[in-house]
């Protein structure tokens, strides 16, 4: 007993020294695939947003716009709504879409939401306060052909320390004309997570 | 000599400035939310002192979103409980503090929130971003409350009597309203019925007619015509059908404040028995524990007859105002129901763990008592200080989040579009009337959320609810 009473004593002096952590902090390749807490984050949106647009882009949708109008479609990136459990800001991802459209060069992506206003407000501004040749006119915006719109949902499985996330994101493009679904994409994301 | 005395004078300085309870220690945040200054107590939290030590982080987390959602600030005080949620799940037992813990003071661990701590503050956040409009984001924390008390009630292996949250399902189904989806605000608003009926009676808490209103309108609106009338008759009560041009108003009560700890010592006979085995016995509380101490030189700890033993209990603080209705100028339009006693539910939750809080308690006490023997028999003096030491460090964890209401109630009104002047009215325990006047604006097929909070209360009580004298300080 005298010996498990001082061998206690001693451990709890040691690990309370070893209770205090160092912040170490590095730079990374913002590119780097990493996984720490598990919840969805920058490398899921970025992974996802690239391989669903390459999926979207290979469909014949694509194609019949430019065969029949002879130009590139136009599109614009909507709503994506965030039906999972966790709170996933749908704006990085909403940027992700367009920069892999934009980059893809295959179509041309308009300003949505509180960006469109701003340039909009920007351009108000300009016909009071800038010089006849360099205002830009009104309604000579580029009207979208095309609009995105997703839903991202998740199903979680867990047992005390242990659980699986699955994100799952659908994708659906539709002609703003004729309101009909030319392409409907699914990704999903799977990870297991254990404390 | 000269040395020991310096030795215990330092001991009990260091040790009896840690003697006080939590809420002892937070008597300045105390008495800034007590006197309804609310920029005091948010003023109080910036300063970094309430941040440490790290081990107390997420009461600071819990401290800080709640003063900021009871001073209107919605998002900043989501950023707080989104801290404190991931603290939780990312929560990693350190095992090295919880044996130095298990040792000298349970207080020395990092305080991973009791169960309904850890499900309410989904309660606050659901409520922040309702009141901000963002059913959405409102709708992720239901879903994270329901994740959350399954991974709970998983660790309790089904057994703890807290094992579902009816409040989460219902404000659940609530959200699903906000969206409009009104088959899955039927399917919530169902399953917290469920919930209520089952586990909540024990729980202080009736199945709220508002809940039962619910579920019909939601059913009707879904178009399950059958579930309408089988609910009709479970609840012997019509639908009331929705008005198409009118709004709704959800009002949230937050009455009063919940309890805090305290601790409780009990002292224990110490039985030796035969085969290196020791019995802990109180039989005034008809407890009996069992340790194995081994052969060798157990005489160290068989030798002792009693031990005191800390445990942390409740202090309810009793809510100032009995209840509440909201008044037109026609007269009562409202009235508020009970959806939530977490005053009952804190009590519940500690029944659930205590029996492991007890075994800790009783080896830590064990442990202490035989060092303190063994040094005696070495060293007369060094045992003293170790006596000291020991009964000055033998405390109970009495950490806990003390900003949560002690009930929250509820109700929904029907509300013609536009301006709407209504009267929140509180009453006493005594019959006394304190009104608040409101004045909300309604949109037609919209529903509007809205909580307020009354931190008042009337002196202390026990787990029976009778008065009892506890002074903070």
């Amino acid at each position: 007993m005298k010996k498990i009473i001082f061998a206690a004593c001693v451990v709890s002096v040691l690990l309370g020294g070893m209770a205090c952590q160092n912040r170490k902090v590095q730079r990374i390749d913002p590119k780097e695939q990493t996984d720490i807490s598990g919840r969805w984050n920058d490398t899921d949106s970025r992974l996802v947003a690239n391989e669903m647009i390459e999926s979207s882009l290979k469909g014949g949708w694509r194609g019949e716009f430019e065969t029949t109008f002879k130009k590139k479609p136009t599109v614009i990136v909507g709503v994506i709504k965030n039906r999972t459990s966790e709170q996933i800001d749908p704006t990085a991802f909403i940027k992700n879409l367009e920069a892999a459209f934009i980059n893809s060069s295959a179509v041309k992506v308009v300003q949505s939401g509180d960006e469109r206003s701003q340039v909009r407000d920007e351009r108000n501004d300009q016909q009071q306060f800038s010089s006849e040749e360099t205002k830009k006119k009104w309604g000579k915006e580029k009207g979208a052909d095309f609009m995105i719109n997703g839903v991202m949902t998740s199903v979680v499985d867990q047992y005390k320390n242990q659980r699986t996330v699955q994100y799952q994101v659908n994708l659906e493009l539709t002609d703003l004309e004729t309101n009909e679904k030319v392409w409907i994409g699914e990704k999903q994301i799977k990870k297991y997570i254990k404390n | 000599m000269k040395l020991l005395q310096k030795i215990w004078l330092g001991s009990l300085l260091l040790i009896v400035s840690s003697c006080a309870t939590y809420y002892q220690k937070n008597y300045d945040l105390m008495q800034a939310i007590y006197n309804g200054n609310l920029d005091n107590a948010e003023q109080l939290l910036i300063d970094k002192k309430w941040q440490k030590p790290n081990r107390n982080i997420l009461l600071y987390y819990f401290n800080k979103g709640t003063v900021l959602s009871l001073n209107g600030k919605f998002s900043e005080s989501n950023q707080y409980f989104q801290q404190a949620d991931y603290f939780i799940e990312d929560f990693h037992k350190n095992y090295a503090r919880s044996f130095v813990g298990l040792l000298t003071n349970p207080g020395y661990t990092t305080y991973a929130g009791e169960s309904f701590e850890q499900i309410l503050l989904h309660y606050y956040t659901t409520i922040n971003y309702l009141q901000m409009g963002n059913y959405e984001s409102a709708l992720v924390e239901c879903k994270r409350m329901q994740l959350k008390m399954q991974k709970i009630t998983d660790l309790y292996g089904g057994k703890n009597k807290y094992s579902k949250d009816a409040l989460c399902l219902n404000l659940m189904g609530m959200v699903y309203e906000g969206l409009k989806d009104y088959n899955n605000a039927f399917i919530s608003y169902k399953n917290a019925y469920e919930i209520y009926k089952a586990d909540y009676v024990a729980l202080a808490t009736k199945i709220p007619l508002q809940l039962k209103k619910d579920i019909l309108r939601t059913a009707y609106l879904t178009g399950f015509n059958d579930q309408v009338e089988y609910y009709q008759k479970e609840f012997e009560m019509n639908l009331e059908i929705p008005n198409k041009d009118k709004g709704s108003l959800v009002f949230f009560w937050n009455n009063g404040l919940g309890p805090v700890k305290d601790q409780n010592s009990i002292t224990f006979t110490i039985m030796p028995m035969g085969g290196g085995m020791v019995n802990f016995v109180n039989p005034e509380l008809g407890m009996q524990f069992q340790f194995f101490v081994g052969d060798d030189d157990k005489k160290s700890l068989t030798s002792l007859r009693f031990v005191r033993v800390a445990f942390p209990k409740y202090v309810s603080r009793v809510p100032y105002y009995a209840n509440a209705s909201i008044l037109d100028t026609t007269g009562i339009i409202g009235q508020f129901e009970k959806a939530e006693d977490i005053n009952a539910i804190a009590y519940k939750s500690l029944d659930d763990r205590m029996a492991k809080e007890i075994g800790e308690a009783l080896l830590r006490v064990a442990l202490k008592q035989a060092a303190e023997q063994l040094a005696r028999k070495e060293n007369q003096g060094a045992g003293m200080i170790l006596g000291i030491v020991n009964a000055l460090t033998e405390q109970a964890d009495t950490r806990n989040w003390q900003l949560l209401p002690n009930t929250i109630n509820y109700t929904r009104i029907e509300l013609p579009e536009g301006e709407n002047k209504l009267d929140l009215s509180l009453k006493t325990y005594k019959g006394l009337e304190n009104k608040i006047p409101f004045c909300f604006n309604i949109k037609k097929g919209n529903v509007l959320y809205h909580s307020l909070n009354t931190l008042e209360f009337n002196g202390y009580s026990d787990r029976s609810g009778n008065l009892i004298n506890f002074s903070q300080w």
